[in-house]
């Protein structure tokens, strides 16, 4: 186990994506409550509409998460002898690394 | 199979306790609008057990890894388990500046529900205090 692989570290890190953005909808979903709309008048979403819209919205910005994982996972793999912690910090570099880019994105666009 | 069980047991705790952090924290920060009292307080004893588990097992499960993997001589997951005490540090600090953030402790709140609290109708007169009107 000297030998730190890149498939488990970019595990690892995929796993950090998937448990984090897992609890933030359990999560949502359970302190949105049970708001049904049957008694509105105009246009409301129920919190499964809600949530299912803000999933969609988000999933660029996932994406751009998951190649950043895995484009970190090779280097950080190479560099540090254990995969759990080379794909930890693969998952926390990740973050300021997405807010640069979707930074330097709109600083383009605009 | 020992290897899986320490496995199972480290990676458990790496992705389990923030699960749970952040489920708890998220019920905490943001309730429902709650119709009665019962409902509030029920949804405020889940999130209690949410937030509670995540802290128990944060504290338990580094330990009992380290020392099942001392007992078994791995190398390897020992090392992990020591790492994971220092991560274990790292949650807590997490939750202690959620803590330190929020106006009301973490665990044992009851969320605000739409039934209205008891309120004390009758004057009761206290002794060189509160007189009451009419006597």
């Amino acid at each position: 186990m000297t030998e730190t692989s890149y498939r488990s570290t970019a595990l690892v890190g995929l796993g950090w994506l998937v448990t984090v953005v897992t609890a933030v909808t359990a999560g949502a979903v359970q302190a949105l409550g049970e708001r049904t709309c049957d008694d509105t008048t105009s246009w409301c979403f129920t919190p499964g509409e809600a949530v299912t819209l803000a999933l969609a919205l988000a999933s660029p910005f996932l994406l751009g998460m998951i190649a950043i994982v895995l484009a970190l996972a090779g280097p950080l793999a190479r560099r540090l002898p254990s995969a759990p912690l080379a794909g930890t910090i693969s998952a926390v570099l990740a973050v300021p690394v997405a807010a640069a880019l979707g930074g330097l994105v709109l600083a383009v666009a605009r | 199979m020992r290897r899986t069980t320490l496995g199972a047991l480290f990676f458990g705790w790496l992705y389990g306790v923030p699960f749970l952090l952040i489920v708890g924290l998220i019920r905490r920060a943001t309730p429902p609008t709650l119709a009665t009292r019962a409902d509030a307080e029920h949804f405020g004893a889940v999130t209690d057990r949410y937030l509670g588990a995540a802290m128990i097992l944060n504290a338990a499960v580094p330990l009992l890894g380290l020392l099942l993997a001392a007992l078994l001589h791995d190398r390897y997951w020992r090392t992990h388990f020591l790492a994971a005490l220092a991560g274990m540090l790292l949650f807590l600090a997490v939750y202690g500046t959620a803590a330190s953030q929020s106006a009301a402790p973490l665990i044992g709140t009851v969320p605000p529900a739409l039934e209205p609290a008891p309120r004390v109708t009758q004057c009761i007169p206290t002794s060189g205090g509160r007189t009451c009107p009419g006597g």
